[in-house]
This record gives structure tokens, C-alpha cells and sequence, in this order.
């Protein structure tokens, strides 16, 4: 190697490690954010609560923290969109599961308003009840039971049977539908993805809705009374793509 | 107001009985006795008078007990009822007229009303001759001639005085002025004229005001006496009835609708005359909206604005109040909505207003101060910023906007108890979580590998399974040829090399060659058996081998019944 491109390569390495020593360590701007959010900077709390999600921390506490700051501020669909990404993360926890249900009433909205499907309900009751785990019980006995001595091949066919039935539900919901919250309060729903669209209805805020389509800045939703049409992007938000 | 009488020449004070009894009384009451000398001549006369208030005056008072003391009069009754924009108060007097019987002591004894407490007793001095001065004339109150007319005996023509329910009587509204912008205060007064003596005063209904906000006046003397006024040449007692301050809301050409008041005139058989009702006009003003540049709906008066802060320096944590004060008088108590205050870097709570305001004929007067709790967030140099109070003089006519000054404030780092290590804000408003948690472990990936695992180990074994079979099927042949072979009665007839060859060679069609036989017993069984075949095979031929060969190929026919 030249002496010239060692020196190079060395330039690109120093730069490339202060870039990352530059970089704010997750932690650091959650507790910023949390900082804000205890000052009542709802705004400045949920800007950086969205940067870590950006930044791809997957912690239930950055939404469930996301989703206080969002309530006080009063964008109660934003704080439920928040609480059912905590409850994908972290199915089992009971609290943010309370919390869903004092917002759904605070926003007034039936519990079929903010249902994810049969197939997303399925997938969280599925999964509060470790249904995963079973399965994968199940698939390892199917698969020790094959490699006896004896193999005993009806056991081993009856648990790979029963760990696929458990885990049915996890796998439909990946296949299913995706969905979407409403944040906007009283967000219009229109017929087309244009500035001249006409307003065919207002969304509920806090509802949430299957997303059908998307189309430049709009997506193609359905709401609870069945209308489909078009919603701007900043108006819902999708689950289960943070 | 208090009602003592029409203004009648030589009239005795008309006795007022049978009082209104739905009229609110004024709470509790009390009872007292009342003398107007303590010392009197022996031809003096003096009059006790015990007087009723409040709830005591709808009771009656028995004569005390006298001691050296005759009455010479009495009692005579009178009431008074004071009606006051809304509120009566009520009070009876007894009066007797006491002569002493001789000189020395005297004593008007204690009077006792039940539910009250018993007076005291009074003592009186009684010398000889006379030494009180003539009692003043009061026109309206006592008749001085003790109902006779003086005249009548001067000159000898005697007069009949008219009864005291006949004159006249009406009601008057009046506003102080007949126009004025919204939000300008209107003072209106209900006035009674009357040329009869009256024991009570009601509206028959509550005034209505459309278009107004009525606000009542506060009273702090009594100032409801009536005054002597001439109209259209007769005289008449004129008294104030209610007045209330009005502040238009809307502007246009607004009516205050008539009001119906219900009089009740002294005298008759029972001392009180059948209510009459008496009606004022209807009242209309012109209402014009605020000039441009005034604030709608804002103040309108006179004002002036101050702002305070308890502190000006302090430490971090500490919160500060801050106090923005509006005086004057208008219609401030309408001003409800605080002013807007906004400190980067602070914490502003809502503010909680505080009013001393009082309403008089001109309007609302006093102040309205708004409390700012503020709370720094960091260490430095902050401002107060000046607050704007627009309002609309109504003097000038413009619409103007006072000021507070900015007030710098100084925040220092705080003390032992502020350190950095102590949480910056004792208050959290929503439920936060500390710690940056990770989502629940998804060994639903897991699960769906060990599910692909599975299903390839059950296709491998179901493959495997089928495999085998076909080798099974395959082996059932040559087993049974290798059983035929094995008992071929020509086997042990030739040589012994090529007997155990045809046997070793049975046994291979069956389990192939010595490299793939089975590591179970079945193939020690087997590689026993070849090695004694290959002992046969290349033993010398020293004797018989018969015995051998048989018991050899009874051996690998077991072998071989095994896999049948």
C-alpha cells in the first residue's frame, strides 16, 4: 500500500470514529426526554421520544413515556398510537394494557374502535399468554421424539401439531392486514388523494383504522362506519413499522 | 328607606298596625326601653318608649311595672319599616306618657318579651315644679296638639283632617343619563312620591334589565329618609325605592320594561290600607358599540395597572409570585380573562385572581390582581415582561392600553439542597419510566425455525421409513433362499472348504458383505459364524468335520430364521 492511501484510510477511520463518538448515546436522549417531558416540554419530549424510535431503540418505556408526554400535551390519538406500540413490545405488561383502556375511555371511543383485527387481538392475547414459548416446547419434543431409539413418531407428529396451532395466531397476524391510528382529532377522511378531494366524513381521533393502500401523502383507510377513503399520512399513524 | 309619615300639617304620627306578613323580617332582634329624661319636674311629663326590633317587633310588650309614676297617655303604637333596594328591616315602639306622682324616686320597672332578655329598670328623679323645656315640634313625627287642631280654639272652626289613606301616590324610574356606550355604567333609581303615609314598599315582581348586566349598589349608611319635593305645585314625600348600576352589553336602542311596585299605605280601621300598585314607565336607551381601536368586550373606565414581584433575585427551585394589579373604576368586574404571561425558560402556573371591588353609583370601584406563581427552570437572568391592560376611557372617549415595567429577576445556583445530584424538578406531572427497558423476547422466530425443523425431521423419517422397506421386502427373498440353501441335503456331502463357502456365501446374500454387517448381536452372531467358516475353510484335514459343519450351518440357519 502507497504511503499516501495509508494515510487516507486513516483519515476516513479517525473521521468515521468521532462521527460515532458524536453520536448521542440512547440513553442519554431518553433521559433528556424525559427530563422535558417532567418540565412539561411535551413537544421537545415527544420530538426526541421519536428520534429513538428512528434510531431503532425498541424499548416499551420510549412509548410508553412517548405516550404520557403525547396525553398531557393533548394529543390523546398519538398516546394511544404510543401505547398499543408499547403493547407490541411488551405483551405481558398489564399496565400499559390499564392505561389503553382509561385513554379509550377519555377519548370516548368504543373498544371495537381501537380493536386490531380479530387476527391482531388473537395475536396479543397469544402472546400475553406465552403462547410462543409453548410452541416452542412443543416443536423441540416433535423433534426429540423423532430422534429416540425408539422413535415414537404419533407423539412426535401430535406436538408438531399443537406447537403449530399455538403459534398460529403470532404467524397469522405478520400475514394480516396493517393497521393505523387516528392522531389527528376530527381528521377528514376524503374520497381522493388530492387538495381538492371532497370530505367524505371526519375520523375519530384515537381510532384505529386498517389501512387498505397508500397513495403519495395519503393512505387508503376504512374507518368503523365502513367508509373507506383517503387520509393524509400525518394524520394516522401506522402500527407496527416504528 | 324609612317611612315616618306624610308631610301633614299638625298630623300625630299615623299608627301602623297589621304589618305585610310575607314580608321578609331582618334576622334575631332585640328590646330596649327608651326614656327621654332621667330627671323631671313634678309637673313634667315624660315618655318611656319601648322599642320592638327586628323579629321582637312582630310581638307585644305588657306595661311595666311603675313605681311613683302614672300614666297619662299611651300606649301608643308605632312602626317603622325600612325598605332598602330588596332588604327590610322592621321595628315597633310602645310610648307612654309618665307623670310622677310625687317627689323623690321614681321607676319604670323592667319589660319582659318572651325570647328575650328582660330590660333594665329605669330610674327616675322627680323634684318639685318643672324643669324640662318644651319638647321640639317635629312636623312629621308626633303631633304636637295631640290631635286637635289649635286653631279650632282660636278660631272657633273646627276642621276635619282628611283620613290618612287619601292623596296621591305614584312610582318614578330614572336613569342617569339616556345614552352611553357598552360597558359605560347606568345608574337607575325607583322613586316613590307619595302624599300618604306608607307602611310598606314591594315590587310585585323582580325588575328586569335585557341587555344589561345590573349590578346593586353597595349601601354603607342609611341614606333611604325621604325628601319634601314639589310636583306640578303640590308636595309630595319623594324616597328612593332601589337603585341599580346597569352596564349595557350590547349596543342599539335598549328598554328596560316597566316595573310593577305594590304600596301599602298606613291608617284604615286596622292601621294598614289595602296594597296599591303603581307602575313606572318603560325606559329606553341608546346604546352605542366602543370606537374602533377599543377592545370588545373589554374594560371601559378609568385605570391603572401595577405589576410586583415578591422577589427579584432568588435560588433555583424557589418559586417567585408575581402580581399584576388593575385599580380604577368601571365595569372591571367583567374582566375575567387573566393576562397572558410567557417566560422562556420558566414555569408559569395558571394565575389565581383576587377582587376587592365595590359597586357605587359610578360605577365598579376597587381592584382585580392577578397571581402569577412562577417557577425558573435554570440558573440566569430573567424579565418579567411588561403586561398591557387595554381599556376605553370614557371621559376622552379613546381607547387606551396601560403598562406594567418589565422586572428583571436573577436566578443563582442553588444551595446544598439544589445540587446537581437532586432531582431538578419535585414535581413530575405525568408517570414516567426511567429506564430504557428492552421489548419482551419474540422466540416466535425461534418457534417457527424449530417448526421447520420439525417438519424436515418428519419428512426425513417418513422418507427413511419408506427406504427401508423395500430393503426388508428385498431381504425376505433371500433370506428365504438362503434358508433353502442352508438345508440342502447335498450342503454337507461335498468337501468342507466348499461347504462353508456355500454357507458363507448364503449368509452374504442375506447381510451383505462382512464390512456392512450391523454392530448389534446379530452381527457378532455373524461375524462368530464366518469365522469359524473361514476356520473350516483352511483347517488342515486332520479328521471329521461333519460335526462341525452342522452344528455351523444349524447356527446360521437361527441367524437366518431371526430376519424371516
Amino acid at each position: 500500500m502507497k504511503p499516501g492511501s495509508f494515510g487516507l484510510l486513516l483519515t476516513v477511520l479517525l473521521w468515521a470514529s468521532l462521527g460515532f463518538a458524536q453520536a448521542e448515546a440512547p440513553s442519554a436522549v431518553f433521559r433528556r426526554a424525559n427530563e422535558n417531558a417532567a418540565r412539561s416540554r411535551w413537544d421537545d419530549a415527544r420530538a426526541d421520544y421519536a428520534r429513538l424510535v428512528e434510531n431503532g431503540v425498541r424499548a416499551p418505556s420510549v412509548y410508553w413515556n412517548w405516550a404520557q408526554a403525547a396525553s398531557a400535551r393533548g394529543r390523546k390519538g398519538e398516546a394511544l398510537w404510543a401505547l398499543l406500540c408499547a403493547q407490541a413490545l411488551s405483551p405481558t405488561d398489564s399496565s400499559i394494557s390499564r392505561e389503553l383502556e382509561r385513554l379509550r375511555a377519555e377519548l370516548g371511543l368504543d373498544p371495537s374502535e381501537v380493536s386490531l383485527g380479530l387476527v391482531g387481538d388473537a395475536r396479543v392475547i397469544a402472546l400475553r399468554l406465552r403462547f410462543d414459548w409453548l410452541a416452542v416446547a412443543a416443536f423441540l419434543l416433535s423433534i426429540v421424539s423423532l430422534f429416540r431409539k425408539e422413535p415414537r413418531r404419533s407423539l412426535s407428529l401430535v406436538s408438531l401439531l399443537i406447537g403449530v396451532l399455538l403459534l398460529s395466531p403470532v404467524l397469522a397476524a405478520s400475514l394480516g392486514e396493517r393497521r393505523g391510528v387516528v392522531v389527528q382529532k376530527d381528521a377528514p377522511l376524503v374520497d381522493r388523494p388530492s387538495q381538492d378531494a371532497v370530505a367524505l366524513a371526519s375520523l375519530r381521533e384515537g381510532e384505529v383504522v386498517p389501512l387498505l393502500g397508500e397513495e403519495r401523502d395519503y393512505l387508503r383507510i376504512q374507518d368503523a362506519s365502513g367508509a373507506r377513503g383517503f387520509a393524509q399520512q400525518n394524520d394516522v399513524r401506522k402500527l407496527g413499522v416504528q | 328607606m324609612v317611612l315616618k309619615g306624610a308631610p301633614r300639617r299638625g298630623t300625630p304620627l299615623a299608627v301602623l298596625l297589621g304589618l305585610l306578613a310575607s314580608m321578609a323580617l331582618a334576622q334575631g332582634g332585640s328590646v330596649r326601653t327608651e326614656i327621654d329624661a332621667r330627671k323631671i319636674g313634678i309637673d313634667d311629663t315624660t315618655t318611656v318608649s319601648i322599642v320592638l326590633d327586628g323579629e321582637a317587633a312582630s310581638l307585644d310588650a305588657a306595661l311595666p311595672p311603675l313605681k311613683n309614676l302614672k300614666i297619662l297617655a299611651g300606649p301608643s303604637v308605632s312602626t317603622q319599616i325600612s325598605f332598602v333596594n330588596g332588604s327590610m328591616s322592621r321595628q315597633k315602639i310602645l310610648s307612654f306618657v309618665l307623670r310622677a306622682e310625687k317627689t323623690g324616686a321614681a321607676e319604670v320597672g323592667a319589660v319582659s318579651v318572651p325570647g328575650y332578655s328582660p330590660t333594665a329598670p329605669i330610674a327616675i328623679e322627680v323634684v318639685s315644679g318643672s324643669i324640662r323645656p318644651a319638647p321640639p315640634q317635629d312636623p312629621f313625627g308626633r303631633d304636637p296638639f295631640g290631635g286637635r287642631d289649635p286653631f279650632e280654639e282660636i278660631f272657633g272652626r273646627p276642621q276635619r283632617r282628611p283620613p290618612p289613606t287619601e292623596g296621591r301616590l305614584f312610582v318614578e324610574a330614572t336613569l342617569s343619563r339616556p345614552a352611553a356606550r357598552v360597558g359605560e355604567p347606568i345608574l337607575v333609581t325607583y322613586l316613590v312620591y307619595t302624599q300618604v303615609s306608607l307602611s310598606g314598599v314591594e315590587f310585585a315582581e323582580a325588575p328586569k334589565y335585557p341587555g344589561f348586566w345590573a349590578e346593586e349598589i353597595d349601601r354603607s349608611g342609611n341614606d333611604s329618609s325621604g325628601e319634601n319635593v314639589s310636583v306640578q305645585g303640590e308636595p309630595f314625600l319623594r324616597y328612593p325605592v332601589l337603585e341599580r348600576l346597569l352596564f349595557p352589553t350590547k349596543p342599539g336602542l335598549l328598554e328596560i320594561p316597566e316595573a310593577r311596585l305594590r304600596l301599602v299605605p298606613a291608617g284604615g280601621v286596622f292601621g294598614v290600607a289595602a296594597p296599591i300598585e303603581r307602575t313606572t314607565k318603560i325606559l329606553k336607551v341608546k346604546v352605542d358599540p366602543l370606537p374602533g381601536g377599543a377592545p370588545e368586550g373589554g374594560a371601559v373606565g378609568n385605570y391603572e395597572v401595577e405589576g410586583l414581584a415578591d422577589r427579584t433575585s432568588l435560588v433555583l427551585g424557589d418559586a417567585l409570585t408575581f402580581r399584576f394589579k388593575v385599580k380604577g373604576r368601571g365595569n372591571l368586574k367583567w374582566i375575567d380573562a387573566a393576562p397572558s404571561l410567557d417566560i422562556a425558560g420558566a414555569r408559569v402556573f395558571p394565575p389565581r385572581a383576587v377582587s376587592d371591588l365595590k359597586t357605587t353609583r359610578k360605577g365598579v370601584e376597587g381592584s382585580k390582581t392577578w397571581e402569577f406563581v412562577i417557577v425558573p427552570e435554570r440558573v440566569g437572568a430573567y424579565e418579567i415582561p411588561e403586561i398591557s391592560f387595554p381599556y376605553f376611557e370614557p371621559e376622552s372617549q379613546t381607547a387606551r392600553t396601560a403598562r406594567t415595567e418589565a422586572i428583571p429577576i436573577l436566578v443563582s445556583a442553588g444551595t446544598a439542597s439544589t445540587s446537581s445530584d437532586a432531582p431538578k424538578s419535585s414535581i413530575a406531572p405525568v408517570a414516567l419510566r426511567a429506564d430504557l427497558d428492552h421489548a419482551s423476547r419474540d422466540v416466535s422466530s425461534v418457534a417457527s425455525v424449530l417448526a421447520l425443523v420439525s417438519l424436515f425431521a418428519q419428512g426425513y423419517m417418513w422418507r427413511r421409513r419408506a427406504a427401508v422397506r423395500p430393503a426388508a421386502l428385498r431381504n425376505k427373498s433371500a433370506v428365504d433362499a438362503a434358508l433353502r440353501e442352508l438345508r440342502d441335503e447335498s450342503l454337507l456331502k461335498g468337501t468342507k472348504e466348499r461347504s462353508a463357502a456355500r454357507i458363507a456365501g448364503a449368509l452374504e446374500t442375506v447381510f451383505g458383505p462382512r464390512a456392512g454387517w450391523p454392530s448389534d448381536d446379530t452381527g457378532d452372531l455373524l461375524r462368530s459364524l464366518a469365522e469359524d467358516l473361514e476356520f473350516l475353510r483352511f483347517a488342515p484335514q486332520l479328521g471329521s468335520y461333519d460335526a462341525k459343519l452342522k452344528e455351523v450351518r444349524d447356527r446360521g440357519l437361527a441367524i437366518l430364521e431371526t430376519r424371516r
